[in-house]
C-alpha cells in the first residue's frame, strides 16, 4: 500500500510542473461539479418556457440569454454538462473495456491475433464519424444508443493500443517468472501485464474523451444524436443555428462550452502523457 | 516495390468486401421499410412487392447481402431509393466537390502546419512556441461544425465579405469551407511538425553540419525537415481520413452538394442504398490515400524502401501507432 502511494505522489509531483494541465485538471473538476449540483446551481429548470422572455440577449439576470422557447441558457448549459460528459466517460468507457479485451486477447493468443487484427482494421477503414453515425440510425437516436455509437466506432483504436503494448510486456522476466509459478492466464494478464500497460491507456483514453465528446455533439447537431428538448451542447448549437443572424450568442455559447471541456481534457491528456511516461516526454 | 503495391492494392478487395458487409448488416438492422417510405403507407401489397424486386431489396438477409456484393464486384452500387438512379453515378457528380475541398483543405493545412511547426520548434520555449502550440491546442479543441458556424458569423453575417452558403458559382464561396477544414488540420500537423523536428535538431548530424558551414536554413530544410518528415506524412494520410468524415458536417453547414450532405440527407430519408455507397466511396477512398501515403514515405526516406522489400505488408501498420494520439 505504501508503494503505492509514493508512485501516485511522484506522478502528481511530475504533474504539477505542468501549469496548463493543472489548469486543465482544475476546470473539468469544475465541470463534473457543475453536472453534479446542475439542480442545486442553475437558476431555471432546463425545460422552462416561457414565452414572455423568448430572446432575451445576454444581461443581468439571464448571464448568456434566453431561447427562442424563453428557456434560460445558463440552466441549459449546466444541465448539458451532464450529458456531454457522462457521453464522453462512458463512451471511452465502453470502447476502453471493448477495445481492451480484443487488443489483451489478441496479444496474448497469436492464433487469434490475425483474425482480430484484420477485423479491426476493417472497421478503421471505415472512419469513425461514419461509422457512428450509421450505428445511431440502426439503433435509434437516444442517450445509450449514442454512447453505444461513438464507444464502439473508436473500440479499433484501442484495440491496437492495449495490443501494443501487451505484446511489449508479454516477453519480459516477472511475466515469465509468474507463469513460472503456474500462474493461470487471467491471472497473468490481469495481475500483471495490464498494470504495466495501464498508463498508455489512461493516455488514450483521456484524449479519446476529448475526441468522444466532439462525436457525440456532432452527432447531435447533424440530428442523430440527442433530440430537443433535452439540454445537449450539440443539439443546442444545431437549434441555435437558426438564428445566427439575429441571436448570435445561441450559437457562440454552446460552443464554448463544449471547446473549454475539450481544451481541458487535451491539456489534461498530454500532461499525463509527459509524466506517465517519461520515455515520451520532449 | 511493385509487388508491394500490387498486393496492397489486391488487399484493398477484401477490405471493401469487409466494409460492404459490415454496413449492410447495420443497415439491415436499421428501423423503417424502404418500400413504404416511397410509396406511402397505403401502397397495395403487390406494389410494395415491385418496388423491392425493382430496387432489389427482395429475400432474405443472405440474399440480399449476396446480390449486394455481386453488384459490387460489378461495380454496381445499386439504385438509389429515393431517386431510382444509380448511386454510383450520384456519387460521382458529388465526390468531386468533395475532393475539391478536401485537397485544398489539406494543401493549407500542410502548409500552415508545418511552417508553424518549424517555426515553434526553432524558437522553442519563446513567445512564438508557446503562441503557436497554444493556437494549435485550441484548433483541435474546436468542434469543427461550430468552427464553420463561427466563420459564417464573422465572415458573413458581422462583415458580409463571404457567402453563407452553397458552392461552385464563385470561388468565395470555397474560402469559408476550406478554412473550416484546413485550419483543424493544420492543428495537428502543427504538433507533430514540432514535436518530430524537436527530435531531429538533437540529432548529432545536425550538429555536423551546422559544424561544416551550412547555412542556417539549409540545414533545416534540408537534414532536418527530410528526416522529420516520416510522422508528419503519417499524420498527414491520417488527416486525409479525418478531413473526409470531417467534409460531412462541413458541407452540412455551408450547404454544399458533396457526398458528405448526400450521406446524411440519405441517412435522414432512410435511403440504405445511396448510404452503403458514400460509405464504401470514402472507405475506398482512404485505403488509396493510404496507399499513397505508404508510397510516399520510401521517397522520404529511402530505408523504408527496404523494409516494404525485405517484410510483409503488415509493416506499414506499425510505424503509424505513435502518430495516432491525435487522431
Amino acid at each position: 500500500m505504501k508503494k503505492k502511494h509514493t508512485m501516485l505522489s511522484e506522478i502528481w509531483r511530475r504533474f504539477k510542473k505542468n501549469k496548463q494541465a493543472v489548469v486543465g485538471l482544475i476546470v473539468l473538476i469544475l465541470f463534473v461539479l457543475v453536472a453534479i449540483f446542475a439542480k442545486q446551481i442553475a437558476p431555471y429548470w432546463y425545460d422552462d418556457q416561457d414565452a414572455n422572455r423568448a430572446m432575451i440577449a445576454p444581461c443581468m439576470q439571464y448571464p448568456f440569454g434566453t431561447d427562442n422557447l424563453g428557456r434560460d441558457v445558463l440552466s441549459r448549459l449546466i444541465y448539458g454538462s451532464r450529458y456531454s460528459l457522462s457521453i464522453g466517460f462512458l463512451a471511452v468507457g465502453i470502447s476502453v473495456l471493448t477495445g481492451g479485451f480484443l487488443g489483451v486477447i489478441a496479444a496474448y493468443y497469436p492464433k487469434l491475433d490475425n483474425i482480430i487484427m484484420r477485423c479491426m482494421d476493417l472497421f478503421m477503414a471505415i472512419p469513425q464519424m461514419l461509422l457512428a453515425m450509421c450505428i445511431v440510425s440502426a439503433l435509434g437516436s437516444s442517450l445509450f444508443n449514442l454512447m453505444l455509437a461513438v464507444g464502439l466506432s473508436s473500440t479499433p483504436k484501442f484495440a491496437r493500443v492495449v495490443r501494443a503494448s501487451v505484446l511489449a510486456t508479454r516477453e519480459q522476466e516477472f511475466v515469465e517468472a509468474a507463469r513460472a509459478i503456474g500462474a493461470s492466464n487471467t491471472r497473468i494478464i490481469l495481475h500483471h501485464i495490464l498494470p504495466n500497460s495501464i498508463s498508455a491507456l489512461i493516455v488514450q483514453a483521456t484524449l479519446a474523451m476529448a475526441g468522444a465528446i466532439i462525436s457525440a455533439s456532432a452527432l447531435s447537431f447533424l440530428g442523430f444524436g440527442i433530440q430537443a428538448p433535452m439540454p445537449e451542447w450539440g443539439a443546442m448549437l444545431s437549434a441555435g443555428r437558426k438564428y445566427i443572424r439575429t441571436q448570435a450568442y445561441l450559437t457562440v455559447i454552446p460552443g464554448l462550452a463544449i471547446m473549454a471541456v475539450v481544451y481541458a481534457l487535451n491539456v489534461v491528456g498530454d500532461g499525463l502523457r509527459d509524466c506517465l511516461d517519461p520515455r515520451l516526454k520532449k | 516495390m511493385l509487388k508491394y503495391i500490387v498486393k496492397r492494392l489486391l488487399w484493398i478487395i477484401p477490405v471493401l468486401i469487409g466494409v460492404t458487409i459490415i454496413v449492410f448488416t447495420i443497415l439491415y438492422f436499421s428501423p423503417g421499410d424502404p418500400a413504404y417510405l416511397a410509396l406511402g403507407d397505403n401502397a397495395t401489397p403487390e406494389a410494395v412487392e415491385a418496388y423491392r424486386v425493382e430496387m432489389g431489396i427482395n429475400g432474405t438477409y443472405w440474399e440480399r447481402l449476396g446480390r449486394t456484393l455481386g453488384g459490387l464486384l460489378k461495380g454496381d452500387l445499386g439504385l438509389s431509393y429515393r431517386s431510382r438512379t444509380p448511386v454510383l453515378d450520384e456519387l460521382l457528380v458529388r465526390f468531386k466537390v468533395t475532393f475539391d475541398i478536401s485537397a485544398w483543405s489539406i494543401v493549407l493545412g500542410i502548409i500552415l502546419g508545418i511552417f508553424f511547426g518549424i517555426i515553434s520548434a526553432l524558437k522553442q520555449n519563446t513567445i512564438w512556441d508557446s503562441l503557436s502550440t497554444g493556437c494549435a491546442l485550441f484548433g483541435i479543441s474546436m468542434p469543427m461544425f461550430w468552427q464553420g458556424l463561427m466563420l459564417i458569423l464573422v465572415f458573413s453575417v458581422w462583415l458580409g465579405w463571404l457567402p453563407p452558403s452553397g458552392y461552385g458559382s464563385s470561388w468565395k464561396q470555397m474560402v469559408m469551407p476550406v478554412i473550416a477544414l484546413g485550419v483543424n488540420s493544420s492543428a495537428t500537423i502543427m504538433r507533430t511538425t514540432r514535436s518530430s523536428m524537436l527530435e531531429v535538431m538533437r540529432q548529432d548530424y545536425i550538429r555536423t553540419a551546422k559544424a561544416k558551414g551550412q547555412t542556417y536554413w539549409a540545414v533545416v530544410i534540408h537534414h532536418a525537415l527530410r528526416n522529420a518528415m516520416i510522422p508528419i506524412i503519417t499524420v498527414i494520410g491520417l488527416q486525409l481520413g479525418v478531413l473526409l468524415a470531417g467534409s460531412i458536417v462541413t458541407e452540412v453547414i455551408f450547404s454544399i452538394a458533396g457526398v458528405g450532405k448526400y450521406l446524411v440527407d440519405s441517412l435522414n430519408a432512410r435511403d440504405y442504398a445511396a448510404v452503403q455507397g458514400c460509405v464504401l466511396l470514402i472507405a475506398f477512398v482512404s485505403a488509396i490515400l493510404n496507399l499513397i501515403v505508404d508510397i510516399i514515405y520510401t521517397f522520404i526516406d529511402p530505408r523504408m524502401k527496404t523494409m516494404y522489400e525485405t517484410s510483409k505488408g503488415g509493416s506499414a501498420h506499425s510505424k503509424k501507432k505513435g502518430a495516432q494520439k491525435t487522431a
